[in-house]
């Protein structure tokens, strides 16, 4: 008899825990961009979250690889099946993400490790708005070089939003930068998804060094191929070429500290 | 003293104990924050990491402030002084929120929030309503197809109807925001010209994913920035899967009914890169559903308007159309027994973006054929007399059409050159058997017509805000008409039983030629366009007639007439634009011309000439107001009385008056004012239209009413005056997704005809309602309810005669998804009767049920169609003045059935 009623409220507790832990939500997001990479970002954008993670993936980004002409100049599309993810761990604060900087036909993406941002968001509680069923607060804040107004909502207490932004204390359902560049709209919610999406840390990845590392172990391989008549080299992405701008300055730094070396 | 001393003891220990408590209340007082600290847990104690803890004064509605719960469950808020009362709110997914009203001064540090799971965790889904479904940025409209689509849409004109702004005619001619549309753009280039509506019908509905209404569009890339065009142009958006890969759809069937096979084969193929656009649109068989061939032979040109080369230099009066097949507007599925061939290829080649090169290629084949009958009666000294007549006719109609059209641009945008070639062919042939019961007549018609353009605009750009262009065109049509009549018992000439041969050829050539020259200069806010330019013309007209009375062989007759016809007009224009802002812009234009036309029939010779000078003012304020005062004064040298056979030639030739004025904004109030004289044949026309109403977006709901009051004298009677009121009330209710419209109108119209030099009165009401219901009740079901009810009440006022006719028109469609399943019905019932004839009525149908596949994972759908099931009868249309009743029957097609794949590559 004791031990049913052991059974029964050990059960009851994982139950309880299994409740509180494992429920995964999903948002779908339209993202909307300006920025030299958008057409991959643009589309549907989905994220999937529980109390402590999010997976936010790049719905409508292309499996196979593929190209296109946009006046004279040539762009090339790194398919992914897994649709570019971003990892978010709560605990550690760490941002797992798969970046297609760096590659080609040949060279796969890079998954990359990172710190989660820190943005001060300012909130503007007396501005509110309902988007869909939910009610929103308005905040502002900077984030990747580009200021945004985002409506969270506290109705959904996660600390999540699309793509890397998220720090406030409910769900954010649109973002929209203030240059213009980057938009996100929110489309749908859904609770308690039937089939939830595994959300692990992945096992390989490039830490912030390593990735430096195998940056300018890239620009140096380059580099190597120029000759007495013409001079190789690589040099960051433009300023609006991600959703994150300036981005990467790698090139940059690395040839200033060369050069101040030198 | 001991005791004062424990009196001063407790008095000084009282004063410090105030001064204590006081100095600490001012210690608290004059904090700038204070610390709210606390714990957050299950209902088993065990502590809950991650909660948002926030807090929200009731009092500053801009005050908020929030943390986190660490892994111990503890959080730390801190919140400024001035702040007295907060609310506490602890939230975690997967709990029951919990909220706690703190009193500043009460503030604890230990407070402990247990929060409870939310065991039954109901499923949740939210999706956002109200969607940008529309996007406008600066001239650019854009329409996203996918939040439209409700899969009752085959053809992109199907769901062009149900995007807000957008009207579209009977003919399938497009408006925008009430302007008429240039033309359809196909991934920004023009391929179909003004016949866009063969794309329209044509292209299906799902090949597509957005549409763009763009004002302001300027084809020419010399001319952008210069000159300030007014022209709306749809631009259709293709998928983005259905871009760089030939693609398409087919939607092919097989049938049968009760007198012949049915077959149908609806093609659409594209292949669409950045430097070759190529599509194929093709309609065939004898149960289509939105063939549009018909938009091949329409010709749409005004010499004086048309600055590109697309169009010819001037229609001809077509005086030899044969007759179309009567619709009184039902789907043409059910009424028609058309068999249809119809193919357009459509290609456009940039080899560089300098050079453009378009190729058309168009072939039409339709041959149709229909019973009808027609019952006259005349009213005449007041007795009626009638003629019964049943009609057989058969209709053939054949076009080829090939276009080609080369476009080049110099590298540095300031040169541009197009040139345009077209041959046009176009057979009519018609077969009519009449039987009149007194009379059995065959009408034999061939019309055989074909046209050959050459049109070419040089643009070159003189500085950086002038343009000069030279247009010309040249165009030769070759028209020949053959008809043959042949009548059974002619009694005319009182010979019985005679047969009467009627032989008419007719055969029109016509050349014509134009050469415009134009300067285009812009000062930023103020635009200057000065035109000037010759046009001649040339058109015979060789007609012979002969008749024959078979009984008497002896009696054939031939009257042979010949007329040339040859004009020169010679015209200036200028045009000053003024913009005030972007929305504001003021137009004033000069017109002048002349016109001297020589007409040679032999025995006369004629000449004399047309003058006007318009001048035309104008200003809009967009989606406020715009207005229009025309004032316009044209005089002509009068054709002779005798040459009344040849007046469709001389459609200038009427002097015209016409001041109007015309207020517009955006919740549909206007008035307009017209008044027009023209004298040629004593015409007046005199007009006062004014319409109110209003829009608003909460609950959708319209109201529109319109009156109008015109008095006009057209030919042949005088003093009319007319009154229409008509009013449109609309409502949506979102939450059942239901709309209803209501439309009503009321119209007296009173003419007097002079009949052997009486005036009779005939005094003529209509009254007319329309209710329509449209139910989306969610996806999965919609039913569409539509009824039309009209009186017409004619009243001879000498006679006291009076006529009246009902008629009733009522149409259903209902549509019921599942999952993968579709079944539709449409019923369309149309009834009509007087106080005169008997009634009549025609009830068509059309059920259909089909079911999506999905293949090699692309979508395709099967269906079966069932036509006409109820054994449709005779429908008839009544139309009388009075004087004469018409009415016209037809037949609707045979039952029959047919089975459909509709699939995509």
């Amino acid at each position: 008899m004791k031990i049913s009623i052991f059974l029964f409220f050990f059960s009851l507790c994982l139950t309880l825990a299994a409740i509180g832990q494992n429920v995964q939500n999903k948002v779908v997001y339209e993202c909307k961009t300006q920025i030299v990479k958008g057409k991959q970002h643009d589309g549907k954008n989905t994220l999937y979250f529980d109390n402590e993670k999010s997976l936010f993936i790049h719905t409508d980004w292309p499996k196979r690889d593929s190209s296109y002409m946009s006046g004279d100049l040539f762009f090339f599309i790194k398919g992914d099946t897994s649709k570019m993810p971003v990892y978010i761990f709560q605990k550690d604060s760490m941002i797992y993400y798969k970046s297609d900087y760096k590659s080609s036909n040949t060279k796969p993406c890079l998954m990359l490790q990172e710190k989660k941002p820190v943005i001060a968001w300012q909130i503007q509680a007396e501005y509110t708005h309902k988007i869909a069923n939910f009610n929103c607060i308005k905040a502002v804040g900077t984030f990747g070089n580009r200021i945004y107004d985002v409506w969270f909502t506290p109705d959904v207490p996660i600390n999540f939003g699309p793509y890397k932004l998220g720090g406030l204390p409910g769900l954010i359902l649109e973002a929209k930068s203030r240059d213009g560049k980057v938009y996100y709209n929110f489309i749908s919610y859904e609770s308690n998804i039937n089939k939830p999406t595994e959300i692990v840390k992945p096992k390989k990845f490039m830490t912030p060094s390593q990735f430096k590392s195998y940056v300018i172990n890239s620009l140096l391989e380059t580099e190597s191929m120029s000759t007495a008549n013409a001079k190789v080299t690589n040099d960051d992405p433009v300023s609006d070429y991600d959703i994150e701008k300036d981005k990467i300055t790698i090139h940059r730094d690395y040839k200033k500290s060369r050069k101040s070396r030198d | 003293m001991k005791r004062y001393t424990s009196i001063a003891i407790r008095y000084l220990s009282q004063l410090v104990f105030i001064f204590c408590v006081s100095f600490c209340t001012n210690t608290i007082h004059s904090q700038t924050s204070k610390t709210i600290k606390g714990n957050v847990t299950d209902t088993m104690g065990i502590p809950i990491e991650m909660a948002v803890i926030y807090t929200k004064s009731s009092i500053d509605s801009s005050f908020f402030r929030f943390t986190n719960s660490n892994e111990k469950g503890g959080f730390t808020i801190t919140i400024p002084a001035r702040v007295l009362n907060i609310t506490l709110y602890i939230n975690r997914l997967g709990y029951k929120p919990v909220s706690h009203f703190l009193i500043a001064d009460t503030l604890v540090n230990d407070l402990v929030f247990q929060l409870t799971p939310q065991l039954n965790s109901i499923k949740e889904v939210v999706v956002k309503a109200e969607r940008a479904r529309i996007v406008e940025q600066g001239d650019t409209m854009s329409y996203r197809l996918k939040d439209f689509r409700d899969s009752t849409e085959y053809s992109v004109e199907d769901i062009l109807k149900k995007l807000p702004g957008i009207e579209i005619s009977a003919e399938g001619r497009i408006k925008a925001n009430g302007k008429e549309i240039k033309t359809v753009l196909l991934e920004g280039d023009d391929m179909f010209g003004r016949q866009y509506t063969i794309g329209t019908k044509n292209i299906r509905a799902l090949s597509i994913e957005q549409v763009d209404v763009i004002k302001k569009y300027e084809d020419n890339p010399v001319l952008k920035g210069i000159k300030q065009s007014d022209d709306v142009v749809l631009n259709l958006k293709l998928s983005p899967d259905k871009k760089n890969i030939i693609n398409g759809n087919c939607d092919t069937g097989l049938g049968a009914g009760t007198d012949e096979f049915k077959k149908a084969i609806h093609l659409n193929v594209f292949d669409i890169t950045r430097r070759f656009k190529s599509i194929l649109l093709s309609d065939n068989g004898n149960a289509t559903q939105t063939l549009n061939s018909g938009e091949l032979s329409a010709i749409y040109d005004d010499p004086l308007k048309e600055d590109d080369t697309k169009s010819a230099i001037n229609a001809y009066p077509d005086l030899t159309t044969p007759p179309n097949i009567q619709n009184p507007g039902v789907p043409k599925d059910f009424i028609d027994n058309a068999l249809n061939t119809f193919s357009t290829l459509r290609n456009v080649f940039k080899p560089n973006e300098r050079l453009k090169i378009g190729l058309n290629v168009n072939f039409a084949y339709n041959k149709d054929q229909q019973q009808s009958a027609q019952y006259q009666s005349y009213l005449y000294d007041s007795s009626r007399y009638t003629i019964d007549i049943k009609s057989d006719l058969q209709v053939t109609k054949r076009v080829l059409d090939v276009e080609g059209n080369t476009q080049y641009t110099s590298p540095n945008q300031k040169t541009n050159f197009q040139l345009m070639t077209r041959y046009y062919s176009l057979i009519n042939v018609f077969n009519q058997k009449t039987d009149n019961r007194k009379q059995i007549l065959y009408n034999k018609f061939l019309n055989d017509n074909s046209n050959i353009l050459i049109n070419g605009l040089f643009s070159q750009k003189i500085s950086s805000n002038s343009v000069f262009q030279v247009l010309i065109k040249s165009q030769s049509t070759q028209s020949l008409a053959n008809t043959s009549f042949q009548n059974e018992n002619f009694n005319i000439f009182s010979l019985n039983d005679s047969l009467l041969q009627l032989n008419q050829n007719i055969n029109t050539p016509h050349s014509g030629f134009l050469l415009k020259g134009q300067y285009i200069k812009n000062w930023g806010k103020l635009i200057f366009q000065f035109e000037t330019g010759y046009i001649k013309t040339s058109d015979l007209f060789n007609y012979k007639s002969t008749y024959t009375l078979l009984e008497d062989k002896i009696n054939t007759n031939t009257f042979p007439i010949n007329q040339t016809l040859t004009s020169h007009t010679y015209f200036n224009k200028a045009l000053l634009k003024y913009y005030f802002s972007t929305s504001f812009a003021f137009k004033i234009n000069i017109e002048q011309k002349r016109k001297n036309i020589v007409l040679d029939s032999g025995a006369i010779n004629n000449n004399y000439a047309l003058n006007g000078v318009n001048a035309n003012a104008f200003f809009e304020l967009e989606k406020v107001l715009a207005g229009r005062i025309v004032l316009a004064f044209n005089w002509s040298d009068r054709p002779s009385e005798n040459l009344f056979f040849t007046i469709p030639y001389f459609k200038d030739a009427f002097s015209r008056y016409i001041p109007s004025i015309t207020n517009i904004n955006d919740f549909n109030q206007s008035l307009s004012i017209n008044y027009s004289y023209k004298n040629a044949l004593k015409n007046q026309f005199f007009y006062i239209n004014t319409t109110i109403g209003w829009k608003q977006n909460l609950w959708r709901e319209s109201f529109i009413f319109n009156s109008s009051f015109q008095e006009t004298s057209p030919l042949y009677s005088e003093g009319n005056q007319k009154i229409i009121i008509y009013g449109n009330f609309s409502q949506f209710i979102p939450a059942i997704k239901t709309g209803f419209e209501l439309k009503g109108g009321y119209s007296v119209y009173k003419t007097v005809f002079n009949i052997q030099n009486v005036n009779t009165p005939i005094k003529t009401l209509n009254y007319s309602i329309n209710p329509t219901v449209r139910i989306a009740f969610r996806y999965f079901l919609k039913l569409n309810l539509s009824n039309d009810f009209n009186l017409a009440v004619n009243q001879n006022q000498l006679s006291e005669n009076t006529n009246r006719f009902w008629s009733n028109r009522f149409s259903s469609e209902f549509l019921y998804n599942l999952e993968n399943w579709q079944i539709s019905l449409s019923i369309n019932q149309f009834s009509s009767t007087n106080n005169t004839t008997s009634n009549a009525s025609l009830l068509t149908s059309n059920l259909s049920l089909s079911r999506k596949i999905v293949l090699n994972k692309k979508e395709s759908t099967l269906r079966v169609h069932l036509y006409n099931l109820n054994f449709a009868q005779n429908y008839a249309t009544y139309f009388s003045d009075n004087i004469l009743f018409f009415k016209n029957s037809i037949e609707a097609v045979a039952p029959f059935f047919i089975l459909k794949y509709d699939f995509s590559f």
